[in-house]
């Protein structure tokens, strides 16, 4: 079942174009990385299948409903890109943070039920003991995880990450990578994934999104590492990072 | 003291009490997510403009706090529309508008034959001059902001920290902003009668930066900057009284007592917390300290 479909997309900046006619779709359970040069529309991408870019052309439809009638908003969990850090003197801990993830939901959920989740996501993020501390006074790496339990804590289908661990040090960097995998595989949560490191796409993603402001190529790791259309685009390096870390 | 609470056996004083604590009340909370949206100058910028609105109201003979409440709250949403469309960047937006305003009050001013008592008194307020239909409207208009701010609370917070994340929990941010805005607009207009067009601002950005220096949450940095401001229309009241000063800039003055205040004392708590620290790990135990 595809769970997101974008037709023939067309998004402009401007006057200029940030994407043109991109068309792909993402099966429910997909780990799907996009990658592309800087500039390319990734960014712009996700945050027009998210609502928060208007489009000029084409359709979106997430979990079978055309974006602007979408209202299942707890169902998705997003981590934007995170070019500076929280300001340090923002007043609100790290579990107020996490709970303001739960607006989303329309249920009304009980203060005890709210904590609940809170303290799960937490927990998922092992930043348990990080709740009452102010978010701005945490390190880039620990923010970072407190805005992946923000996405979280609704327990979401489908999540969005756009370049998640630029603030991360290696170790933490591979944790992060390992609990993607786990939210994936265990929880069936489907994942789009903007990063820059094709290494780390490679070796987690189930599929590839290679974007230039239009789709380059859309497809599995197989098909990708026997394309020769793609060895000529990519160069046979970046090419075999990929799929030598994918195998 | 006793001079104080026989002077609360006044009328005027009770007034000035209640009314400036329900103002300064509304002032404080709206100021919290005004701070922290970088858009705290919005209460100079609108108490400019309705500087206009306070000269068109004395030239027609009409309350100007009537008057000045439709086209402040008007002029607060010119300002977000100009800021939404990137017209122009929301300071300039507000500066704009804040230079319009006082040109156009400057020019009725001089239109109705200069400026007079009545005009300077809204310029720096007189809060023990509030009459008794104003302690109602103040009372109701000021439940009516933190009202609203408690019903939309969750969604405030969360357009407050991080607009974009917002919108994708299905926030509709744009409504929430205008509300921000209208609400500050309300509290402005009635701030003038407590300090003035020109130091309107002070109860705004006042208790929430001082309230900031020392909150551990969302919640008891409203609730600091609320105690902070009601505080000092106290004390400033009782000042005004002591001395024979002007009242507004009294309670303006506290406030800044009060920020100098918490701000030196949180610096040394801040150091000797790093010296305690610093001494631990000396002494080879574990600082306690979770950041990587």
């Amino acid at each position: 079942m595809n769970i997101v479909e974008v037709e023939n997309l067309s998004v402009y900046h401007q006057d200029t174009a940030v994407l043109s006619g991109a068309s792909f779709s993402v099966e429910s359970g997909d780990y799907l990385g996009i990658v592309g040069p800087n500039g390319s529309g990734k960014t712009t991408l996700i945050k027009t299948i998210v609502g928060i870019v208007p489009f000029a052309a084409g359709n979106i439809r997430i979990m079978g409903e055309e974006l602007r009638r979408f209202e299942r908003w707890s169902s998705l969990g997003y981590l934007p890109q995170k070019n500076n850090l929280v300001d340090p003197r923002f007043p609100a801990s790290v579990a107020e943070i996490v709970e303001s993830g739960l607006i989303a939901t329309r249920t009304r959920l009980s203060r005890r039920a709210r904590a609940r989740r809170v303290d799960e996501a937490l927990s998922l993020l092992d930043i348990r003991d990080l709740a009452s501390r102010l978010v701005g006074r945490l390190s880039g790496g620990q923010q970072q995880r407190v805005l992946l339990a923000r996405a979280l804590v609704n327990e979401p289908q489908l999540l969005f990450l756009d370049e998640p661990t630029t603030a991360l040090d290696p170790q933490t960097r591979e944790n992060f990578y390992a609990l993607l995998q786990r939210l994936n595989r265990d929880r069936k949560i489907t994942i789009m994934f903007i990063s820059h490191d094709p290494g780390a796409i490679g070796e987690y993603a189930s599929k590839l999104l290679y974007l230039d402001k239009r789709v380059i190529f859309h497809g599995t790791f197989d098909d990708f590492c026997h394309s020769p259309e793609m060895t000529d685009y990519f160069g046979s390096a970046t090419q075999h990072l990929m799929c030598h870390r994918h195998g | 003291m006793p001079d104080l609470l026989d002077a609360l056996r006044y009328s005027f004083m009770q007034r000035a009490v209640i009314a400036g604590s329900f103002i300064a009340l509304s002032c404080a909370v709206l100021g919290v997510f005004l701070v922290l949206k970088r858009f705290s100058l919005i209460g100079d910028g609108l108490a400019h403009i309705s500087f206009a609105t306070i000269a068109l109201g004395l030239l027609l003979k009409v309350s100007p706090i009537y008057l000045s409440l439709p086209f402040v709250v008007g002029a607060s949403l010119l300002i977000l529309k100009l800021v939404e469309k990137t017209v122009v960047y929301g300071d300039a937006a507000i500066g704009l508008l804040s230079a319009v305003g006082v040109a156009t009050g400057v020019m009725i001013a001089s239109l109705s034959g200069g400026f007079n008592v009545d005009l300077f008194s809204y310029l720096f307020g007189n809060i023990l001059a509030v009459s008794p239909a104003e302690v109602f409207m103040s009372i109701g208009l000021s439940a009516a902001v933190l009202g609203v701010i408690t019903v939309l609370y969750r969604q405030l917070v969360a357009v407050t920290f991080d607009e974009e994340y917002a919108r994708v929990s299905g926030i509709r941010t744009t409504r929430v902003n205008r509300i921000l805005l209208m609400l500050s607009a309300l509290t402005v207009v009635l701030g003038i009668k407590v300090v003035g067009t020109l130091l309107v601002s002070s109860l705004i950005i006042f208790p929430a930066i001082t309230a900031l220096q020392i909150a551990r949450s969302f919640k008891t940095a409203l609730l600091f900057a609320g105690l902070c401001a009601v505080a000092s229309v106290w004390c400033g009241v009782a000042l005004a009284y002591q001395l024979n000063v002007p009242a507004g800039a009294a309670i303006v003055q506290v406030n800044f007592l009060f920020f100098t205040a918490v701000y030196a004392g949180s610096r040394i708590a801040g150091a000797r917390s790093r010296a305690r620290r610093i001494q631990a790990g000396r002494a080879g135990q574990s600082p306690g300290d979770n950041e990587e």
